[in-house]
């Protein structure tokens, strides 16, 4: 036997059979026919790889070896015997015994019964003569129930596959063609859709207040009528009781009464003379996407959403752009619904037609710049009444009259713009207005640049002390034991050292309203909780739409505004340290790879390949399905967060010092 | 074949030489038989097989249904060439027994009669001819095995109860003589010696092999011990022939070997006489799980070198040259535990019952010069001309 062959049948047979598709590969299957031809020596070289691939644990490989010894049995009479002399295990392996069942997949296996026992029943016709085994499986898969009446008959499946696999061949270039129209149409298309969307997004720019922060009204707390979550009706709210407050009026004698609207958007925004324009784009806008863009997009989602294609890849890669860019229409569109925008009547139309046409005569299209349409609050207030001192600590300190740091930055800030030089001493001393005049050199100057700015406190009165002196009233003091003392009187340097020092408090900030996780339930809701970066059920909190699906795409996300509120909600302390260590890492790797390539230079010896053992094999591609995996569920999540090394060295560590704490107990007791 | 042949009639080759080495030939090559079927009768297991001495005609079988049947292994072939083995008489459904049959024998000078011993207690002897009971020894227990003596001139069966103690029970008076005790708990086999009529092999629970001579007060002669060990004392407590309890015994064709076979899935070859363990080494591939008597045999007296076949738990029997402990091969075939086997010596036959209802025949590969004139389709290649690179 030559070795090679045998390695060919080898290779040939574990491709034809690990494919994972439900016919037989025919150049694969011809050249393994026309090696078993040649000799019976090859047939039983084919049949010990063939029963090796049989005896693996997947139902579509052993389909593919069902199919492939239909072909050789009904050829080779050394395959026929060779396998006759296996029967009992070959039935075992693919119909399932009493103690053995058949591997996953569970829908291939049962295929896989069902093909096997309409071979058997057709090889009993034809060889049970000759050939006991068959005649004695038959027997014994009738009287044990397995071979039921009305069982597809093997030309039934034939004709089966037969079918399906020509519908597909016939409609297969029908479809690629039908992906390349909509890939070419929807590319053009897609940008005029770009643009519109753009334009509408500008337009509630334009008209939506602004907060004092400068950020963008919470539009889809709005929509969601969630009004609690909304920071702006908090917001408003806290705003409005301190300008009352300020102004004197806030007292329980007075009754209150705020009537929040349902529509907040629309109570805030009206249609006046101003936006007028505004409005009339917005129109325009509205009525394209809904009447035309949605539609057009839906069209194409749903023709590629039947397509069968061998490869699916550009197929899903155009419709998950597609589903992006429809659901950000959707949203758009949504969004405009709530600023009160309506397609115009049928009778409206005509005159809205005129109207538009005089106005695009008379006016241009105009970048309008973004601003607010509502005054800002002013910031200078009285100061909040209910304590009377703030701690330096809370923002509510800024506003204190008898504090100090607000005017002094301000006072700073306002010299630095009248480009006069001043003393840089100012900030670091705290009073420097008086010698504020003094002339700087330039290197101070520089100096200043860096220079951080920090509120006054008493470590910047020792900044610069050399020897400070304590106890300077004149008495003499006299200790009982020690008598008097003799020194200089003067704080000693490691102690001056520490009073330069400043306790600095830090307050972690906690996101205010955080997005609710919105993952769809199994019943039918959407996951309620709130939690800061991931859900423990359902991993990453991700800007999803009504339906729970995800909405992301790397390329929309600046568009997007969910997704820019949801960044500005992930805390960077949380990333920063994880990518620091990284680098550490990483650095840490380069210096040892940097000193092995100096030895290994020395040494005359080639380098050693770090990731030799890591590089995979390239399998094949395969449709082979993978039975191993599990099911990814909230159980298992959890368990692999339970699992993960920092958690166990937490418990492990909680566990210590329980320990530690009953064992003192203990031996505090014991005396 | 005829080379040998030749070699007989110029004299070169004597006759008993040339037997030898055409049976043994033919013991070698056994496959399913494609010709003979033994008709599926039986509703469950096939417990025990025994094809009968005298001429070698006659077969019974008794299944886990409590039913016995005797079949005609002469049956002469059906139009297609096809032997269909019918069974010829059967148990009625009223006399059978109520629960599984055990073990079979025939009455060793004579075809007119066998014995059956069966779960419910009961050791039955048969008239072949009427197929109704002559006479029933009630155990008390169930009843693991039987055996009535090949050679012995008294008609003593033996018994393997759910009991410590061999029970003897007599044909001729209808009543159990005496009984041997020395055993601890049930006993699985019993076999006597072929050669010496009053001395009895038995195997139990206990995983002790004991030699009995029924004549003697004393009757215990020896327990076989697996390791040889040299001490004065043949009964001491510590000679153990397995490990765990002892469900088989046989002997080779030439009577001077007992074959063992363990629940703890070991087989030992033992000199009868001494008692000696041969240390054959038969290895770990057989499979032996239940409490159930194991049928194996031993090839006929002109195989040589001689095989025995094992009835094995992986459906399958195994094949071992029984004097080096080589397995040959495996018959692979039966879709259930195979539970015993029966060999037809002069025609290097073997039968084999299994769990699946099913009684497979095995016989040796026909010469394929002496079936050329029936060519069937299914013996050539069908490769199409396309199939050439």
């Amino acid at each position: 036997m030559d070795i090679t062959i045998s390695n060919q049948i080898a290779k040939l047979i574990q491709q034809i059979t690990e494919t994972g598709e439900w016919n037989l590969d025919p150049d694969d299957l011809k050249s393994i026919k026309s090696i078993c031809k040649r000799s019976d020596a090859n047939v039983d070289v084919a049949f010990d790889y063939w029963f090796v691939q049989l005896r693996k644990e997947h139902a579509q490989i052993r389909y593919s070896c069902v199919q492939l010894a239909e072909q050789l049995f009904q050829r080779s009479h050394r395959f026929r015997i060779l396998l006759t002399d296996e029967f009992p295990l070959f039935i075992s392996l693919t119909v399932g015994g009493r103690q053995r069942s058949l591997p996953p997949p569970q829908q291939v296996a049962a295929k896989l019964k069902e093909y096997t026992l309409a071979l058997v029943t057709t090889w009993r016709e034809k060889f049970a003569n000759k050939f006991r085994p068959i005649a004695i499986a038959y027997d014994y898969l009738q009287h044990n129930g397995i071979l039921v009446a009305n069982q597809p008959t093997l030309d039934s499946l034939h004709s089966q596959n037969e079918d399906r696999a020509n519908r597909q061949n016939r409609m297969q270039p029908v479809y690629e063609r039908r992906l390349q129209q909509i890939s070419n149409e929807s590319e053009e298309y897609l940008s005029i859709i770009h643009e519109n969307l753009q334009q509408m997004q500008g337009c509630f720019e334009i008209l939506l207040p602004k907060y004092d922060d400068g950020s963008d009204i919470d539009f889809e707390a709005l929509m969601k009528g969630d009004i609690e979550s909304s920071k702006a009706m908090t917001q408003d709210q806290n705003n409005y009781k301190e300008e009352l407050r300020s102004h004197g009026l806030g007292s329980s004698r007075y009754k209150l009464e705020i009537v929040i609207s349902k529509n907040p958007v629309a109570d805030e925004v009206h249609e006046s003379k101003e936006n007028e324009v505004v409005f009339e784009q917005l129109r325009e806008g509205y009525k394209v996407a809904r009447n035309k863009h949605n539609k057009q997009l839906t069209i194409w989602i749903n023709s590629l959403g039947r397509m069968e294609l061998q490869n699916n890849e550009n197929r899903n890669i155009l419709l998950k752009k597609l589903l992006d860019v429809k659901a950000d229409i959707i949203d758009t569109i949504r969004k405009s619904e709530l600023l009160g925008i309506q397609l115009p009547s049928k009778e409206g139309e005509a005159s809205d037609d005129n109207d538009d046409e005089y106005l695009d005569e008379l006016f241009e299209e105009i970048d309008v710049p973004s601003s607010s349409t509502r005054a800002r609050l002013s910031r200078s207030k009285l100061p909040p009444a209910q304590r009377i001192f703030p701690l330096a600590f809370e923002p509510g300190m800024e506003d204190d009259v008898t504090y100090i740091r607000t005017r002094l930055f301000s006072e700073t800030e306002s010299i630095d713009e009248q480009g006069s030089s001043k003393d840089g001493n100012s900030s670091s001393k705290g009073k420097g207005k008086g010698k504020g005049k003094a002339i700087m050199t330039p290197d101070k100057e520089e100096l200043l640049k860096k220079a951080p700015v920090v509120e006054w406190g008493e470590d910047l009165y020792y900044w610069d002390k050399s020897d400070a002196q304590f106890n300077t009233s004149g008495i003499e003091r006299s200790h009982r034991f020690m008598g008097v003392g003799e020194g200089t009187n003067e704080i000693p340097d490691q102690l001056l050292e520490k009073l330069r020092k400043r306790t600095i408090y830090y307050k972690p900030q906690m996101p205010q309203n955080l997005k609710a996780c919105r993952a769809p339930l199994r019943s039918g809701k959407l996951c309620p909780r709130r939690d800061l970066v991931t859900c423990p059920f359902h991993g990453k909190i991700i800007p999803r739409n009504e339906y729970g699906i995800p909405v992301n795409s790397n390329e929309e996300v600046d568009n997007n505004p969910s997704s820019s509120s949801l960044s500005s909600i992930n805390p960077s302390a949380s990333t920063a340290p994880s990518e620091q260590k990284q680098q550490e890492t990483k650095d840490s790797n380069d210096l040892w790879q940097d000193i092995e390539r100096d030895v290994m230079q020395q040494a005359n010896q080639p380098l050693i390949e770090l990731n030799k053992k890591k590089r995979k094999r390239n399998k094949p591609q395969s449709n082979l399905i993978d039975v191993r995996k599990k099911k990814e569920t909230s159980y298992t999540r959890l368990q692999k967060k339970l699992d993960a090394p920092q958690t166990r060295q937490n418990v492990e560590d909680a566990q210590d010092y329980e320990r530690t704490m009953k064992s003192r107990d203990q031996q505090m007791n014991m005396w | 074949m005829y080379s040998f042949l030749k070699k007989r009639e110029h004299g070169s080759l004597r006759p008993r030489q040339f037997v030898r080495a055409e049976s043994t030939k033919r013991a070698y090559s056994l496959q399913l038989s494609p010709r003979k079927e033994v008709t599926r009768i039986h509703r469950g297991s096939v417990q025990s097989i025994k094809v009968e001495n005298v001429e070698q005609r006659y077969m019974i079988s008794g299944g886990g249904d409590g039913r016995i049947h005797v079949y005609d292994l002469n049956t002469p072939p059906d139009s297609d060439g096809h032997v269909r083995i019918n069974p010829v008489a059967s148990v009625s459904r009223e006399q059978r027994h109520r629960y599984a049959v055990t073990t079979l024998s025939w009455f060793p000078f004579d075809t007119g009669m066998f014995i059956s011993s069966s779960n419910d207690n009961s050791i039955r002897i048969w008239d072949t001819n009427s197929m109704t009971p002559a006479c029933v020894f009630d155990l008390e227990s169930h009843v693991h095995c039987q055996a009535i003596s090949p050679v012995a001139s008294h008609c003593l069966v033996a018994s393997g109860a759910d009991e410590p103690r061999i029970r003897l029970c007599d044909l001729k008076s209808g009543a159990s003589t005496h009984s041997l005790t020395g055993h601890n708990g049930s006993i699985l086999s019993v076999a006597w010696s072929p050669r010496q009529e009053h001395v009895l092999y038995s195997g139990g629970v206990d995983g002790t092999v004991r030699v009995w001579d029924i004549r003697r007060a004393a009757a215990c002669l020896m327990s076989l011990d697996q390791h040889n060990t040299d001490n004065s004392d043949p009964l001491a407590d510590t000679n153990k022939a397995h490990g765990a309890g002892v469900n088989g015994l046989c002997f080779s064709s030439d009577n001077e070997r007992l074959i063992t076979l363990g629940l703890d899935e070991k087989i030992r070859m033992w000199d009868a006489y001494t008692g000696r363990n041969t240390l054959v080494n038969y290895g770990s591939l057989w499979r032996n799980r239940f409490q159930w008597y194991m049928e194996a045999t031993v090839s006929g007296s002109d195989v040589w070198p001689p095989l025995l076949y094992v009835p094995s738990d992986d459906q399958q029997v195994l094949v071992y040259e029984l004097n080096t402990g080589r397995l040959s091969r495996r018959l692979k075939g039966a879709y259930g535990r195979v539970t015993c086997v029966e060999k037809r010596a002069g025609l290097q036959e073997l039968y084999s019952g299994s769990m699946d209802c099913e009684i497979l025949v095995w016989e040796p590969e026909e010469d394929r010069s002496s079936s050329l004139d029936d060519e069937h389709p299914s013996d050539e290649d069908a490769w199409s001309e396309s199939e050439e690179e």
